[in-house]
């Protein structure tokens, strides 16, 4: 487990100095006083481990155990950090950013630590072939050994909530059309509906297997995106382009010229 | 920012010891600063000891012991942490628990724990005391 432990800090304590560089040593131990990661300088000082050992603060308990312990020098500070069952001191000259300090000791570590131990704490497989018992008078073949001895892994829990299928099914992506805008305006010109050529009208047709188009769903380059109803361009010279009525340019910020991702909406 | 202070409610009897030294104007000095310190929101008490004398003002009574075992344990194990790590001369010692805090100082001799809520603020608390 310490082994564990080490792996998964000790690459992060070792570069977390040229990250701080205000961060001069920093240990992880645990309540024995043993090293789980050090930096590169704390590992040849072995013996100041033993020195911020917290044991010898006996009356914890009177304040509901050390979480957390700081002290200010006059030109450097040390904290230690208690995380379940690991320490992880840390010294650090006094003018260093406090927000790195307690990004590094209260955050990252112990989210590390933290995850080691969920992960370590998933139930493995008992690999010992079963007992044979008196019962049994028949010999029975020795099992061939698996090359590889596959871990238990829990089930991932059902979800709680139902997945619903919104009125927006997947599509293939030949239904998706790549239109220059063209600005359309007028008083009979709803602002609601934009027009696209009536080619790709059909064609979105024969692919969704004549499903009832509802309107298209307009995504501009940038990301921005709207839905709107639908018509047909009825002169021929609509290939390529969809016309768009002024409301719906600002609702997409876009304008004339301006490339636009088509898609039909279906019921 | 000073924390807002709420209105004296109920101080506790502090407990003194008699000073052998009454030119021991520091004592004084700290004594007057952690009375007002002890008004605070969030404070729930202090211990404050010289060679001679201390005081003990403490919301829980029968954590007296424990708090001023508590209090000795935290000042040396400061010396001598920050004496191996060559922190230079302590300023002030933080120890967070589970519900409270110990602010821990000594000023010309003079050694101040002060207990509180893990809420309070003490930064100010420590910009006092050294003025």
């Amino acid at each position: 487990m310490t082994q564990t432990y080490h792996d998964a800090l000790q690459p992060i304590v070792a570069e977390f100095k040229n990250i701080c560089p205000d961060i001069t040593n920093t240990y992880v131990f645990d309540s024995n006083g043993n090293t789980v990661a050090a930096s590169e300088k704390a590992n040849k000082e072995q013996n100041q481990i033993r020195v911020v050992n917290l044991n010898g603060i006996t009356q914890a308990n009177a304040i509901g155990g050390i979480e957390n312990l700081t002290i200010q020098g006059a030109h450097s500070q040390l904290n230690i950090t208690a995380m379940n069952r690991l320490y992880l001191a840390t010294v650090a000259s006094k003018t260093a950013d406090p927000k790195i300090i307690k990004a590094f000791t209260q955050t990252i570590i112990p989210t590390v630590v933290g995850l080691v131990d969920e992960i370590t704490a998933q139930p493995q497989i008992d690999n010992q072939p079963p007992k044979k018992t008196k019962t049994e008078n028949k010999p029975t073949p020795k099992p061939e050994l698996p090359a590889e001895k596959p871990r238990k892994v829990k089930p991932l829990p059902k979800p709680q909530v139902p997945v619903t299928v919104t009125f927006q099914e997947e599509f293939p992506k030949a239904t998706v059309h790549q239109l220059m805008v063209e600005k359309i305006g007028g008083l009979l010109v709803p602002s609601d509906t934009v027009r696209v050529d009536n080619e790709i009208i059909s064609k979105w047709r024969e692919h969704l297997k004549g499903k009832l188009i509802m309107g298209v769903n307009i995504e501009t380059l940038e990301g921005k995106t709207t839905i709107c109803k639908i018509k047909e361009i009825k002169n021929s010279n609509g290939k390529g382009i969809i016309q768009v009525p002024e409301k719906i340019l600002q609702a997409l910020q876009t304008s004339k010229g301006k490339l636009v991702k088509v898609k039909p909406i279906v019921e | 920012m000073k924390p807002d202070q709420e209105n004296q409610t109920q101080l506790t009897e502090p407990i003194i010891t008699p000073s052998t030294d009454d030119q021991n104007s520091a004592f004084t000095n700290l004594a007057t600063s952690l009375a007002e310190i002890r008004k605070l929101k969030g404070v729930t008490g202090y211990i404050l000891r010289s060679d001679s004398s201390a005081i003990i003002d403490l919301n829980e009574k029968d954590k007296v012991i424990e708090y001023a075992l508590l209090s000795t344990e935290i000042n040396e194990y400061g010396s001598t942490v920050a004496k191996q790590l060559e922190l230079g001369d302590t300023e002030s010692m933080l120890v967070e628990g589970k519900d409270v805090k110990v602010l821990t100082m000594n000023v010309n001799g003079n050694r101040i724990s002060i207990f509180m809520e893990k809420t309070a603020t003490h930064a100010w608390i420590i910009k006092r005391i050294l003025l």
